[in-house]
């Protein structure tokens, strides 16, 4: 046999060895047995008597985020250290759009959406809960939710956790007032917060004095 | 900050070709990227997950930046291979799990593809990828380097060296088979 022709045998040999060490290789990483979707929050953004509404809802049709005092990025910013994608789109936030400009014109009563209250801590979620029992046109106290959450003296603590509401509006957080029928504050004392909580409670049929 | 429609008008302005929307990219790459985060984290669905999510939030925030002619693909597997490299959270000698090891093969011959894949997971992380990306996903050695952040003759020489590494391991077994 020649040199060549042995070389031709053996590298032949190493070539079939490699084959079937890359097929082994390919049957060691074969495809997921599942496909995975990302954390996706849709947005978009709506006008109201209340200026521009930046709203947010998830794959899951849970509404995630509403916000009137953030600009577009300070608002995506917010989904995305959330751990959300943001994808801008109108057909995930139809119902609550939908439901929102029913509030605005008078002709709704209750949102009848899921919210997604898990970026919250326990304590401001119980404080949510509750403040979203508050009827329409009616109106509660700080201090008369920390005592409906069994917290009593919590009432500046409960301010705090309304004032991390990632869903105002929805969880109405603008019908719970100070003491003595006082306005309270709203929006993390953004500087017309005050004027918005008097329009969401004036739509509502309640008037607040200064 | 990215326009969060991330339709990138002052990228478009210097281009032929509009740039895909990120909405876009998600559809098109998503599956990709996860695909080769699994098989980077050797069959650890849930990190590959929680990869995959870090990687299109990182790749949100830069996508403003990026030249419109660039390629999506590497850019978004280079983003998952350094989440991969930054927080790799199992042991170089991790096994495959379960469910990476394949189905339907005869005992001697899933035992060594699951010692071929663990044997991968002892690789050094940049030859890993290397292997993974040619061998099993089959993508050209210049795209790898895209996705490495070396040069195609760097890209080439890591597969080499991975190459050799699993045939001076495996290549005994097959020749006595």
């Amino acid at each position: 046999m020649k040199s060549h022709d042995a070389r031709w045998i053996l590298r032949s040999a190493q070539d079939d060895i490699d084959e079937q060490l890359l097929g082994a290789l390919r049957d060691a990483f074969p495809e997921p047995a599942r496909p995975s979707g990302l954390r996706v929050a849709y947005w978009d953004e709506l006008e109201s008597p209340i200026g521009t509404l930046r709203v947010a809802t998830g794959e899951d049709g849970r509404v995630r985020l509403i916000s009137f005092w953030k600009g577009e990025g300070g608002f995506v910013d917010e989904l995305l250290d959330a751990g959300w994608v943001p994808v801008k789109d109108r057909r995930h936030n139809d119902p609550l759009e939908r439901q929102l400009d029913e509030f605005f014109e008078g002709r709704r009563q209750h949102f009848d959406l899921d919210v997604d209250l898990s970026s919250v801590n326990p304590f401001t979620r119980s404080v949510l809960e509750t403040t979203a029992r508050v009827p329409f046109g009616g109106t509660d106290t700080y201090s008369g939710i920390a005592a409906k959450i069994g917290s009593p003296r919590a009432a500046r603590a409960v301010g705090n956790a309304l004032g991390a509401n990632p869903v105002p509006i929805v969880v109405p957080c603008h019908r719970v007032l100070a003491a003595g029928g006082k306005i309270g504050g709203y929006a993390r004392g953004l500087p017309n917060g005050l004027n918005i909580k008097r329009t969401l409670l004036g739509v509502e049929g309640v008037t607040i004095g200064l | 900050m990215p326009a969060a429609s991330a339709s990138r008008p002052e990228v478009l302005a210097s281009s032929q070709a509009p740039a895909p929307s990120f909405e876009s990219l998600i559809e098109q790459f998503q599956p990709a990227v996860y695909r080769f985060l699994y098989r980077l984290c050797l069959g650890n669905g849930h990190d590959a997950e929680d990869l995959c999510q870090e990687t299109f939030l990182r790749a949100f925030r830069a996508y403003a930046a990026l030249p419109a002619d660039a390629q999506h693909r590497a850019w978004l597997y280079r983003i998952a291979y350094n989440l991969f490299l930054n927080g790799r959270r199992r042991p170089p000698n991790a096994e495959l799990t379960d469910e990476v090891a394949a189905p339907r093969q005869d005992d001697d011959q899933r035992e060594l593809v699951a010692a071929i894949g663990a044997f991968v997971g002892t690789l050094p992380a940049k030859q890993r990828a290397a292997l993974i990306l040619r061998h099993v996903e089959g993508r050209e050695y210049c795209e790898i380097g895209g996705v490495l952040g070396c040069s195609e003759d760097s890209a080439r020489a890591n597969v080499f060296q991975a190459v050799k590494k699993v045939r001076a391991r495996f290549g005994e077994e097959y020749r006595n088979r």
